[in-house]
């Protein structure tokens, strides 16, 4: 999660600097940019990219995907935390029906949350219908994050 | 190396309607799925679109080994399943497992670093495709590179493989000494 915000405010960063900018300028924005200097150009006329810009990782909670959408995500990954209870042992969804319910509520208070992530009532809403469920999914995150460290190929 | 879809597509599919396809997707969410039921469930609770991924990225580390495309018979199963948008994973560079997804029908290939890459130096070309790409980026350089590749989609995200980190530099270092040359 601590990276896609990075990597979030880091090319909104970028994109606003192109903005003020000279034409001459440009030249050597896209040389530092290492891209091609049409599409450097556009983003400092248009301010965004030219493309959608969306948002992944480690986005487990409704709170995280309201977070990527106000810093600027057009739409958001959600990685399959939802789908896991502790220990990233997956929800049985198929067989058991109360772990059903649950994979639903959580995914659905991320909808919602995605799609009124300026209002922070309804944020405070879906957040509270999908407690008891926090403590699994950052667990979940917190090992895969460790996992991911110690592994190296 | 000479690089293609697999089939001669009409030169008519442009950016411009892979950019729109993706637009489609705006303000909404895209779940990872690992079966028909996950798929299911992600579509009722209102989900944009549905990632067929074989196993999470947590999962793939654990067991170790490469980490490639999913089964194209699971990924069959999603789409035939939900009637929303189906992403899959390539590897990065691996234009013959694009092909595959192409061929399969889905509706976006993510040209993913949570798979062991298959090039470390040439991402995949995506003009050479019809179906639309997802790829990753940290920063905005790395952003227009895959645009200019044919990127109908940029996705800032967290990486949370540290070797994929250090390939990806190295990437980096090695394209900067060849712009110096």
């Amino acid at each position: 999660m601590v990276h896609a915000v990075q990597h979030m405010r880091q090319i909104t960063q970028e994109m606003r600097a192109l903005t003020v900018l000279s034409e001459q300028e440009l030249y050597a924005a896209a040389k530092n940019h290492q891209a091609p200097f049409e599409l450097v150009r556009m983003v400092a006329q248009t301010g965004k990219l030219p493309v959608p810009n969306f948002s992944a990782g480690g986005i487990a909670t409704p709170a995280d995907a309201a977070l990527m959408m106000q810093l600027g995500a057009e739409a958001v990954f959600v990685g399959s935390g939802i789908f896991m209870k502790e220990r990233a042992t997956p929800l049985d969804v198929e067989n058991d029906p109360k772990e059903r319910a649950e994979a639903i509520s959580r995914a659905k208070a991320i909808v919602l949350a995605t799609t009124h992530f300026n209002d922070a009532k309804i944020l405070a809403e879906v957040s509270e219908q999908v407690t008891g469920t926090m403590k699994g999914l950052a667990a979940a995150a917190i090992e895969e994050k460790d996992q991911l460290q110690t592994r190296g190929w | 190396m000479s690089q293609s879809n697999g089939k001669n597509t009409p030169a008519s599919t442009t950016l411009r309607l892979k950019i729109g396809l993706a637009e489609m997707l705006k303000g909404g969410v895209i779940m990872d799925v690992m079966n028909v039921e996950q798929a299911r469930i992600a579509e009722e609770s209102g989900a944009t679109s549905v990632m067929a991924l074989e196993r999470v990225p947590a999962m793939i580390r654990a067991e170790g080994g490469v980490a490639r495309m999913a089964k194209p018979s699971l990924i069959k199963e999603i789409i035939k399943a939900v009637s929303i948008p189906v992403m899959a994973k390539a590897r990065i560079g691996h234009f013959v497992e694009a092909q595959i997804l192409q061929e399969l029908g889905v509706d976006f290939i993510d040209e993913s670093e949570v798979l062991t890459p298959a090039d470390e130096a040439h991402h995949i070309d995506k003009h050479a495709f019809t179906t639309p790409f997802v790829c990753g980026a940290r920063n905005l350089g790395e952003a227009l590179r895959r645009i200019a590749e044919g990127a109908a989609r940029s996705e800032p995200r967290a990486r949370l493989e540290p070797a994929t980190w250090f390939m990806q530099c190295s990437t980096c270092a090695r394209l900067r000494k060849r712009c110096v040359r």
